[in-house]
């Protein structure tokens, strides 16, 4: 039986996805063309790959599973809804993943320092764990009320809570829900721990995404 | 004028039906209400005289500002948006409701909707601080005016470009457009990045904060904004909200003429 059809996934596929990641991409190489300084040319890059990223995957994600027209005659074939919700999130990470690769190299080419976020390691999961995290919770919230938008206002609240209160989310427990630690306050002592709860966090968020998306009938 | 109140009425509950509202505002009503009632062990005790009531409503009011319009104009998106989808706007139209009347009976029903359970709310946990904190009864009062003069006017804003935005782009486009302008246009430094922020066309408040109510209690630094100001800044945002509704209006008939 044939599990997975590339020709189904363009034909369906909602080509926003893939143009703004794009042209916000295209925005960011801009403004570190236009504001050409050593400085604010590393915050730039880091806002980008760290900050900017995770909201475009999660806002991404909030819509990718029940926005779709034809969900009701996904459900009435044999597809499984892990593959389903492998299809759409892991296509989601894999742009948000080529806009990363792309605009560090970009980044490099133009002579920033990225030494301060930590060897190549450190620097990938600076953007990959936030991205992965915002992600899940989207895919969760979207599943969980049976509304994009309920996923989509979870991104937007936990993004802008977290962006504006950063310096509180850097102490006391809260540190370990800190999604932009690895970018932001690469120096802290508990970055590991904070990037195994997020990883965890997003998995249970994905697990339990998949437990409820087994129950068709809520979306239909 | 029936039509108007019909499709407002509609609306506002139709808005406050939706489970998603709830949840977003239970989230951020529990974590204001812990954040303020319950402030760390090391923070000074609150004593409210005269004028600092009012400095303490405006900070409210402000620190309300941050995230709940976040939602608001999250949540709000896809109110317009969703009678194209179902084909309830061709309906609509074959009826002798006028563009005007549905598109203002949409957003004020919306801009009710959103404001409602946050006046409830406001009114609540100001009269939790008058019965538990030293705070004079006067705040119940300095509370309210806070909420029309600087929550009213920024949901007012976002509502009416989360209703025209995404017609003319992808919704979840506009989402994170929208949500990364409210950090980029209110909160990032003027002196540090472009932005609109420290322009009267700031909507967080800021302006009202500093010309009604004198901003932060023993604030070391001047104020920035006068009442003039802060007066110019909600005539610029209304002006930009009437600017915005007419210009949906006319993409409404636009469209329709093109259907």
């Amino acid at each position: 039986m044939k599990r997975f059809s590339l020709k189904y996934t363009l034909l369906t596929y909602r080509f926003d996805q893939l143009w703004f990641p794009l042209a916000f991409w295209a925005f960011f190489v801009i403004l570190t063309l236009l504001l050409r300084d050593q400085v604010e040319d590393f915050d730039i890059a880091r806002a980008y790959i760290g900050v900017a990223i995770p909201l475009v995957g999660g806002f991404m994600a909030a819509h990718a599973i029940l926005d779709d027209p034809a969900i009701e005659l996904r459900f009435a074939t044999p597809i499984r809804a892990a593959q389903i919700l492998f299809e759409r999130t892991s296509l989601i990470l894999l742009i948000q993943a080529v806009c990363a690769l792309a605009f560090i190299l970009f980044a490099l080419l133009t002579g920033v320092d990225f030494t301060p976020l930590g060897d190549a390691f450190h620097l990938q999961l600076a953007w990959l764990v936030p991205t992965v995290a915002m992600i899940a919770l989207a895919t969760f919230g979207a599943i969980l009320g049976a509304q994009t938008m309920t996923g989509a206002f979870l991104v937007g609240l936990v993004w802008i809570i977290q962006v504006i209160i950063r310096d509180g989310m850097a102490v006391n427990n809260w540190k370990y829900a800190y999604l932009f630690m690895g970018i932001l306050n690469p120096e802290h002592p508990d970055l590991a721990s904070n990037q195994i709860a997020l990883f965890a966090a997003s998995a249970i968020f994905l697990f339990f995404a998949w437990r409820l998306l087994n129950r068709q009938e809520r979306y239909i | 004028m029936s039509q108007f109140f019909g499709i407002m009425r509609h609306e506002f509950k139709m808005y406050l039906s939706r489970p998603g509202l709830w949840i977003a505002y239970g989230l951020v009503f529990i974590f204001y209400t812990v954040t303020f009632l319950y402030p760390s062990p090391d923070e000074e005790v609150i004593i409210l005289t005269g004028k600092q009531t009012w400095q303490y409503a405006g900070q409210m009011a402000y620190t309300f500002n941050l995230f709940l319009p976040v939602l608001v104009g999250i949540l709000s998106a896809d109110r317009l948006l969703r009678d194209f989808r179902g084909g309830i706007r061709e309906l609509q139209e074959s009826t002798p409701l006028t563009f005007a009347t549905y598109t203002l009976g949409k957003y004020f029903g919306i801009l009710a909707a959103s404001l409602a359970p946050v006046l409830v709310w406001v009114w609540l946990i100001s009269a939790l601080f008058v019965a538990f904190r030293n705070v004079p009864v006067q705040f119940l009062y300095a509370m309210t005016v806070a909420f029309f003069a600087m929550i009213a006017p920024a949901f007012a804003f976002v509502i009416a470009f989360s209703l025209a935005c995404p017609l003319i782009m992808p919704l979840r486009v506009y989402q994170i457009l929208f949500t990364g302008y409210w950090f980029w246009g209110n909160y990032i430094s003027p002196e540090y990045f472009p932005t609109l922020n420290g322009t009267l066309l700031t909507v967080s408040g800021v302006f009202a904060y500093h010309g009604y109510f004198h901003g932060f209690i023993n604030a070391a630094d001047p104020l920035k904004y006068s009442a003039a100001d802060a007066t110019l800044n909600l005539i610029v945002l209304g002006l930009i909200v009437a600017a915005v509704m007419v210009v949906l209006n006319r993409y409404l008939q636009w469209k329709s003429r093109r259907a």
